[in-house]
């Protein structure tokens, strides 16, 4: 007796606990078969330690911009992957951020070896900036190789964001054809002899 | 007379431009090298090149100087100064009005200068660049003044990695002027090679250079290499080249490497030089970079600015001259559209709780179609609409 008693008073402790992880923002914009699907998701990423919020926005995004139900679930269990791999290329030290934006470089195409050689290289310092400008890099068409390169060179010699995006805007302003980082001209020509009379 | 007051009032107006927009950089290069000038005594050189560069809107001033001492307390310095002021854009089309000076100085020996002032039109399609410019000036050498005039064509292009960039120069230079004969400009049926006026030979030095060059960046090396060829019918022709090499060691210093042969200039009469330097890059600032291209439809004009935080919010503005009405929805509203307010003529505003961090969000404009504020890289949402990321410091 007194064991079904614990029993019923943990599930009645349990139930309201279950009915707040509900995210209330689901049920109101997504219909009620879809927001059951995200919630699944939710919840499995819960479990697994992965950020929840991500999975949310994506959902309310599709909503807003008039998806189906089918392509909500769906983009939001492919995240659910994404943030996933993001996390085993980054660990668990990663920030929400930095597993969002991990997770686009994915999606982007990037191998998550680029992203766990970028982490080593920042040595503890913020990863959103210089990942957002690798996904960037490929998205503007500069081949993956090539992209994780320049990034992962800024990164070894310890650059500030500052000098990320500028790589972003310069790659951005070649590839549009405009001059970039003029002041890296030839270096070291000696000055003149003075003139010649002939 | 004219010519000179544009420039200076479009200097005026260009250093008008909001001081946010203005960018100043800078480099010193210091190393050591071999030297082996034309008609000259071969040795080993140290050399210092201080450069610097500033931008503002659409004003660019740029400066750079070299100075170099041989053996036996001989020393060279070289200088040089350029203002640029450009037009906006009109489609791919753009105008740029130029300002240059050089000079050199020498131990005990006169130096020269050189100023000369001029346009280019630019073309600017995609992913690659085209000129034509005209230039007038004046060069001074060895007690001597001599009018100059240049006219040049160009264009570069991105191929993969590499950046390549062709140009060919047109120089003319009235050579009498160096004997003190008279001003062969008033008998310009003598301004060919060879004919005598009052006893003084008159000659018009004519050449053309044209020079290919890339650049191109693999891993943290970058390098640099031109070739150029001298066409004269009235100067020797040569061939002119250079490489260099750049590695970065530490956040604002690299080791550089250079070697090449620079032309003798006939308008000055310096020498002309091969040589070898190995030495360190300090860079000061960050690079200096042309401002971005304006968006390419009208639709997309506008700017786009999330503001620093002001309390708990920030400001978010858009300009957008022509809507009726501005909706933003993003990952910070949960993405519930949120109605902007209009904000003087042009723009609209809102300020949003948004944390650091990347955001995800899009705009609407008169209840047509969600896509990317104006300024931002479009990026194409799963769910068929238009978005964009943007990262908040």
């Amino acid at each position: 007796m007194s064991a079904a008693r614990t029993l019923l008073v943990s599930l009645l402790l349990t139930l309201p606990g279950v009915a707040a992880a509900q995210d209330a923002r689901l049920a109101e914009r997504l219909d009620g078969a879809t927001a059951a699907s995200v919630q699944q998701t939710v919840d499995s990423a819960r479990s697994r330690g992965l950020p929840t919020e991500p999975l949310v926005q994506k959902a309310l995004e599709g909503g807003t911009l008039g998806a189906s139900g089918d392509k909500i679930v769906a983009a939001v269990s492919a995240l659910h992957g994404q943030l996933g791999r993001a996390r085993s290329a980054l660990g668990r030290s990663a920030s929400e951020s930095e597993l969002t934006a991990a997770a686009g470089a994915l999606r982007a195409g990037l191998p998550p070896s680029a992203l766990s050689r970028l982490q080593s290289l920042r040595s503890g310092k913020p990863l959103v900036v210089p990942i957002a400008v690798l996904t960037d890099l490929v998205a503007e068409g500069v081949p993956p190789e090539q992209a994780t390169r320049s990034v992962l060179d800024l990164a070894r010699e310890g650059r500030p964001d500052d000098e990320f995006v500028a790589l972003r805007r310069q790659i951005q302003i070649r590839r549009q054809g405009g001059t970039a980082d003029p002041m890296n001209r030839p270096a070291l020509r000696p000055a003149a002899d003075p003139p010649v009379d002939r | 007379m004219t010519r000179t007051r544009s420039l200076l009032v479009c200097i005026a107006l260009s250093a008008g431009a909001p001081p946010a927009a203005a960018q100043l950089a800078g480099t010193l290069d210091m190393g050591a090298g071999t030297y082996r000038p034309e008609r000259a005594i071969a040795g080993g050189i140290a050399s210092i090149v201080p450069a610097m560069q500033y931008r503002s809107g659409l004003f660019e001033l740029s400066a750079i100087g070299v100075y170099s001492d041989a053996p036996a307390g001989r020393w060279n310095f070289q200088g040089g100064a350029a203002a640029a002021v450009s037009t906006p854009r009109f489609g791919i089309f753009q105008v740029e009005a130029i300002g240059q000076a050089e000079w050199t100085s020498h131990y005990r020996v006169s130096g020269t200068t050189r100023f000369s002032a001029g346009a280019r039109a630019y073309l600017r399609p995609k992913g690659a660049n085209f000129w034509v410019g005209r230039f007038h000036g004046q060069a001074s050498s060895l007690g001597t003044r001599r009018p100059l005039q240049r006219n040049e064509i160009g264009g570069s292009a991105t191929l993969g990695a590499v950046r390549v960039e062709f140009s060919l120069a047109n120089t003319k230079v009235d050579r009498s002027l160096m004997f003190g004969g008279p001003d062969p400009r008033t008998d310009s049926d003598s301004l060919s090679a060879g004919p005598v006026t009052s006893g003084r030979q008159v000659e018009r030095l004519v050449l053309t250079d044209a020079v290919l060059s890339g650049r191109w960046r693999i891993r943290s090396l970058e390098f640099d290499a031109s070739l150029g060829r001298r066409f004269s019918r009235t100067t020797p022709e040569t061939t002119i080249w250079g490489v260099s090499a750049s590695r970065g060691i530490a956040p604002s210093v690299a080791v550089v490497a250079a070697a090449g042969r620079s032309g003798s200039d006939p308008v000055t009469s310096v020498p002309g030089a091969r040589y070898f330097a190995l030495g360190l890059r300090l860079k000061v600032g960050q690079p200096v970079l042309p401002p971005a291209p304006a968006p390419a439809t009208a639709s997309m004009t506008a700017p786009f600015r999330i503001g620093p935080a002001l309390g708990a919010a920030r400001e978010i503005v858009i300009q957008a001259p022509t809507a009726e009405g501005v909706e933003l929805a993003g990952d910070f509203t949960d993405w519930k559209p949120v109605p902007l307010q209009p904000w003087g003529e042009n723009a609209w505003r809102a300020l949003l709780p948004i944390s650091p961090g990347l955001h995800r969000l899009a705009i609407r404009i008169d209840g047509g179609a969600w896509q990317a504020p104006p300024g931002t890289r479009a990026l194409t949402s799963e769910f068929g609409g238009e978005v964009a990321e943007v990262v908040v410091e």
